[in-house]
């Protein structure tokens, strides 16, 4: 992992950029317009763009890692899925690897419920992260 | 590709720095939230592996997959390599940079 900001990853981030400012003025004109779906729309093109951008992106990163943990209650495949979607492999490493910890993860239900509950803020943050890092206010977080 | 010069690191990621800096061992996530003080303070579940991986891409944290499971795991438990955090050279010394512009503070802003 470490520090990757390679030409490629320039492009990438300022490919993000246009998308993001381009969404923005979408959102800002069908404001004006008050025009909902327009709105609706824009943001959920933005959206599919960021997670198909994302999978794309890191398909070599968790091409490579071992995926033969079971665990009852949780798919992990689907849960990994959801991580690339996000880019990160340090989530899915270090959510399921919290699962080791018997208090967390000694029964399916009680997993289950960690992962919903952790994931959801994990995703929460990391939206917020991208969009302040796009938004050139990363010296912020 | 180099890093960028260092900047003082935010206030989570001096929290899991001072943490890190602090322990002997690598540690991981959950660990790093437990260590963690109440209040303000206090690392999040969750929250604490996307702020780990930021310090990583600032080349301020390096990490590992475990390489065997803890002894207190039994045959048949489950179990997944967990990711353990080190501090690097940058980190430390992205932490003393912090650590120097607190002391710059004036005492009567800093509660006792």
């Amino acid at each position: 992992m470490g520090d990757a900001y390679t030409p490629a990853n320039f492009v990438l981030e300022n490919l993000d950029r246009g998308v993001l400012f381009a969404a923005i003025g979408g959102v800002v004109s069908n404001g004006l317009e008050a025009f909902l779906p327009g709105i609706v729309l824009t943001m959920v093109a933005a959206m599919m763009y960021g997670l198909a951008r994302n999978r794309i992106a890191n398909i070599d990163e968790f091409e490579c890692m071992e995926s033969s943990a079971t665990l009852p209650g949780v798919d992990v495949q689907q849960f990994t899925l959801c991580c690339q979607w996000l880019a990160s492999r340090q989530l899915r490493d270090g959510l399921l690897g919290d699962l080791v910890d018997p208090a967390i993860g000694n029964t399916p239900e009680a997993a289950r419920h960690y992962l919903r509950k952790t994931l959801w803020r994990a995703i929460w943050i990391r939206v917020k992260e991208k969009i302040l890092t796009l938004l050139w206010f990363d010296r912020s977080l | 590709m180099g890093h960028s010069p260092v900047s003082k690191p935010s206030l989570t990621e001096a929290v899991i720095a001072h943490l890190l800096r602090e322990s002997t061992t690598p540690l991981f996530g959950l660990e790093l939230v437990r260590r963690s003080s109440s209040g303000e303070l206090k690392l999040k579940k969750g929250t604490v592996y996307v702020t780990l991986e930021r310090m990583e891409k600032k080349g301020l944290v390096t990490s590992k997959l475990e390489t065997s499971p803890p002894s207190d795991i039994k045959e048949g438990d489950f179990y997944i390599p967990r990711r353990m955090y080190t501090l690097t050279p940058r980190g430390l010394q992205a932490l003393a940079t912090l650590e120097e512009a607190v002391a710059q503070i004036p005492g009567f802003l800093v509660r006792s």
